[in-house]
């Protein structure tokens, strides 16, 4: 997908500005009043084109999980708008959001809490189709039957109970249950990381086959950078709420320009003794999101730290065509 | 080699009684680690490398359920055949371990500094407040910023990172011979496993000190060990030192794994190499190569019979009938590029 | 898919899932058959309750029929228990009471696991209502259960049926907070919020998803409930407050056995084997399912080391 057409096309999903506080109570639970914010997820934008894959990266509470679910209303956003289509999400409710719902759908870390243990694998799948009144149940057996034989499952796994399959398997169910309703956009949250590594890439693959053949369009949230960077086109890096860098996966990848970019490309381990490079140890730890740093967020913890980085929040601008990143060092003359 | 090894794993098989029958969890595995050498012992969930590390310390005998077969000899003593007394001395003093989940490996009810110091009173007899202060000591090389303080600060305090070190210190404290390290940066970031990563060659160029790193991370596993372990349901299927197993893998599993991970470098437009199936389940091991149900190499004779673990280069060891075609191609390969 | 390609899967699937509710069911009567605990408590429970519905066609007597000539007459070949302090047939009254018994610590349980069934999702589920319920089921369960029932029941009347009300009502805190617990842990599990993201109404989470998660220690705490009834019933006749005279309960023949304990030893023991029986015979079954539908507890194979 050339960069030209992305930026002409209008966008399936474009979320502007998206903040998440969680309110902190003081011992006295809700009497104390509220002691203060921890601030999850902080003035985010980003837009996902029809058929691409955007991924998310960054490190533990550094709010991409809170995002993927913010933007699905599990939990209600504290600012901001999500628009899909001419409607905004965060404005719906009821029956208009219900609608939406079917339109996105979601993939779960936890291929082992995700699913209900008391249900059968072909109800768990019908599920969905009943909440949205699709089909009558001999159709909805008939589609969640074709949806098993897509992501890999036999005809008899259909009676089967949860605890009876492996954690790739029930992470082909996860796929299944939330592609059975025809979405447009998938958010997974990590869908990978609990798998081990020979089925890790399996379930890769079939997130990529599936994605062509429903012309499906991804949000693939996760930490492991180097899968992030094997399925994703675009690539959003987190840090602390923010979104501190967002570029096409090549231009990321040959040249990251946040420091914190940097240093995390730099951290991962690359299965290959001979080839020894410098790594960028990271000072300290990650700030509190309860009171982040003033000026750049990064910038207790950056090796090119200015006097500036302390005072004034970076303004994100575009260093190359389509690579956006927040950065003083980069607004110098 | 004149010296005998820290640590000699000898035909370690470990049984377990479970509701569905005995089940061999380690069947026959022989390795061994060199005084100040990091090994690595890689492997899915469920190859058996976790109950290997405990098996060498013995953790499992609470458990009425285990049987051990085969030796472990740690400078020459067998510590399956030591007592629970002669085990307790070893353990900690000797060998230490460290786990995945450093927060259920502390007590959340005592500071760290006074768990460290109780362990250097324990094993080295001496006050409390030289221990105490040995403990800020240990910290500061682990790498924690401001000791004094954070030595009387409790677990729930401290972030997963810190936590690693202090665990790290602790172990420290007996300067052990050999450490095992279960999976130590699998629950951290990549920031901070990257310092955790640091930390621990650094101290085993210090210190000398003999490791077993045990993890399903290949990349973690190249930075850092010098000798590599492959495990598959149980068994060993393949060791060799690092650079040799990364550039002429001779197991198919191991070949397998190195290709089915994404790389940092590796073209984004081609698809994974996938593993068909699954790890069998221990109560239901194939007969012949355990592999073989999913290896693309396989043949008759590899679902027939089970192939020998043999030595097929200088301290490269392969459990596979078709090794020397496999090296060959890998061979053939690394002439076109 | 053409028409003759789905028929033939349907065909399939119904064929598959014969052989695997076969299978499962296969698996379940082995759990329950090593599960010791549980046979015994069942089969005890099964007897006792064949007794009750049986019993009255083989017994002579009637329960009501007094015979002042015959009172308390020890255990012999006329009378096989002996005879009470109206000259009634022991025995008799035994069976017909078992009926009444068991009746109300079944009613009792069913009626208390229902309500509190419904009080315990709901206020696990929105947190606002679980404030005034939860204060509700604590100002209930401060009070000891008999003063609770007999206030109950000296306010409603004594009748059996408000002996059953009064218990139902004292047992219902203990169900709803059972419920209300395991509702809290299941509420947070991911398969809840994944039904969430699809748009499922509260309602449907609720009593399709959560519910049936919270039926394993609903059912245990129900089998307790029945034995705690029959013996706060019993406790109950005992004080007077129970199933009114001349109606048999193993209660109010164990409370006319009081007046009497030292001439006729009968009029006591005999009513008070059943009752620990069937006690025992529920709790029995009661730990039996905890521990079968707990897959942490399951069966652990205990064999010592050879060495």
């Amino acid at each position: 997908m050339s960069h030209e057409a992305l930026e002409t096309r209008k966008p399936l999903l474009d979320v502007r500005g998206l903040k998440k506080y969680f309110p902190v109570k003081g011992p006295l639970g809700t009497l104390g009043g509220v002691k203060g914010y921890v601030k999850a997820v902080n003035d985010v934008s980003f837009q996902l084109h029809a058929g691409e894959t955007l991924g998310i990266v960054g490190e533990s509470g550094c709010g991409k999980s809170t995002m993927g679910r913010t933007i699905l209303r599990l939990t209600d956003p504290t600012a901001g708008q999500a628009l899909y289509g001419d409607q905004d999400i965060f404005q719906l409710s009821g029956k208009e959001l219900q609608k939406i719902r079917r339109d996105m759908q979601m993939v779960f870390q936890d291929p082992f809490s995700s699913l209900n243990p008391r249900k059968r694998i072909g109800q768990i799948l019908e599920e969905p189709l009943a909440i949205h009144s699709i089909g009558d149940p001999k159709e909805r057996t008939e589609r969640v039957m074709e949806m098993m034989h897509k992501v890999g499952l036999q005809v008899d796994h259909y009676f089967r109970y949860p605890h009876e399959f492996s954690g790739g398997q029930r992470q082909r169910i996860g796929l299944a249950r939330a592609l059975v309703v025809n979405p447009q956009i998938v958010i997974s949250d990590e869908p990978v990381s609990a798998l081990d590594v020979s089925i890790q890439s399996q379930i890769i693959n079939l997130l990529q086959e599936l994605q062509a053949e429903y012309r499906l369009t991804y949000l693939f949230i996760a930490h492991d950078i180097s899968v992030v960077r094997h399925i994703s086109d675009r690539i959003g890096v987190m840090y602390l709420g923010q979104m501190v860098e967002q570029a096409p996966t090549e231009s990321l990848f040959a040249n990251p320009l946040h420091p914190y970019t940097q240093a995390l490309l730099s951290a991962v381990p690359i299965p290959n003794p001979q080839r020894k490079k410098e790594r960028i140890i990271l000072r300290g730890e990650i700030p509190s999101p309860m009171n982040p740093p003033s000026g750049c967020i990064f910038h207790t913890r950056c090796p090119l730290a200015m006097d500036v980085c302390k005072q004034e929040v970076p303004p994100q601008l575009e260093a190359a065509p389509q690579h956006m990143v927040s950065c003083h060092f980069y607004t110098k003359p | 080699m004149t010296k005998p090894p820290l640590l000699e794993v000898n035909e370690l098989k470990v049984h377990f009684y479970t509701e569905r029958g005995r089940i061999t969890a380690v069947d026959g595995i022989s390795f061994h680690v060199n005084a100040g050498e990091i090994v690595g012992v890689v492997g899915e969930s469920g190859c058996g490398k976790s109950v290997t590390s405990q098996a060498i310390l013995r953790l499992l005998d609470e458990k009425d359920t285990v049987e051990y077969d085969g030796k472990i000899l740690f400078e020459g003593t067998d510590l399956l055949q030591l007592p629970e007394a002669g085990m307790q001395k070893i353990r900690g003093n000797e060998i230490s371990m460290i786990f995945q989940d450093p927060l259920s490996s502390l007590n959340p009810v005592f500071s760290i500094g006074s768990q460290i110091a109780e362990s250097l009173m324990l094993h080295q007899q001496i006050s409390k407040k030289a221990a105490f202060e040995k403990a800020i000591e240990l910290l500061r090389m682990t790498g924690i910023p401001a000791p004094e303080k954070r030595v009387h600060e409790y677990p729930h305090q401290l972030s997963g990172g810190m936590r690693q070190r202090a665990m790290i210190a602790m172990t420290l404290a007996c300067q052990p011979k050999l450490l095992i390290a279960d999976e130590p940066t699998t629950a951290l970031d990549v920031t901070i496993q990257a310092q955790i990563l640091d930390l621990m060659l650094e101290l085993n160029r210090e210190q000398g000190m003999g490791m077993i790193f045990i993890t399903h991370d290949l990349g973690v596993v190249a930075e850092l060990c010098s000798r590599v372990v492959v495990m598959y349901l149980g068994q060993i299927v393949e060791e060799a030192d690092v650079e040799t197993l990364f550039a002429q893998p001779r197991h198919p599993y191991t070949k397998g794994l190195m290709k089915s991970i994404p790389q940092m470098d590796s073209d984004r437009s081609q698809k994974l190499h996938v593993i068909e199936g699954m790890v069998p389940t221990l109560d239901n091991i194939p007969t012949g190569c355990r592999f073989a149900p999913r290896c693309p190499y396989a043949d008759y004779m590899c679902h027939e019979r089970p192939p020998a673990y043999e030595e097929h280069a200088a301290g490269h060891k392969v459990r596979c009938w078709h090794a020397e075609k496999i090296a060959q191609e890998e061979e053939e390969r690394s002439y076109v590029s | 898919m053409d028409a003759l390609g789905s028929n033939a899967k349907r065909l399939e699937l119904s064929q598959v899932k014969q052989t695997l509710k076969k299978e499962q069911r296969r698996l379940q009567l082995r759990r329950f058959l090593s599960n010791k605990l549980m046979l015994t408590g069942s089969i005890i429970i099964v007897l006792i309750t064949a007794f009750a519905l049986v019993g009255p066609y083989l017994v002579s007597y009637d329960p009501y029929e007094m015979d002042p000539v015959k009172r308390l007459q020890p255990p012999g070949a006329e009378h096989l228990l002996g005879t009470d302090n109206f000259g009634r047939d022991l025995l008799t009254r035994i069976v017909y009471g078992a009926r009444v018994s068991i009746g109300v610590g079944f009613s009792v349980a069913l009626i208390s696991a229902a309500a509190g069934m419904v009080i315990g999702l709901y206020s696990g589920y929105y947190r606002a209502l679980d404030q005034v319920l939860m204060r509700i089921c604590d100002g209930l369960m401060a009070i000891p259960g008999i003063l609770l029932a007999i206030a109950l029941v000296a306010a409603l009347g004594p009748m059996t049926e408000n002996v059953i009300i009064a218990l139902g009502i004292v047992f219902i805190p203990y169900v709803a907070r059972i419920v209300r617990s395991a509702t809290l842990v299941v509420r947070e599990e991911t398969y809840i919020e994944a039904m969430k993201a699809q748009g499922a109404s509260a309602a449907r989470i609720i009593w399709m998803h959560i519910a049936p998660n919270t039926l394993s220690p609903l059912v245990v705490q129900a089998t307790f409930i029945f034995a705690d009834a029959i013996i706060t019933e019993a406790a109950l006749s005992f004080l007077g407050a129970g199933v009114p005279t001349p109606d048999p309960s193993w209660g109010n023949i164990l409370y006319d056995g009081k007046l009497v304990i030292f001439k006729a030893w009968w009029m006591t023991v005999f009513p008070g084997i059943l009752i620990i029986l069937t006690v025992m015979g529920l709790n029995f079954a009661g730990d039996g399912i905890r521990d079968m539908v707990d897959p942490h507890s399951s069966l652990s194979f205990k064999r010592k080391k050879k060495k």
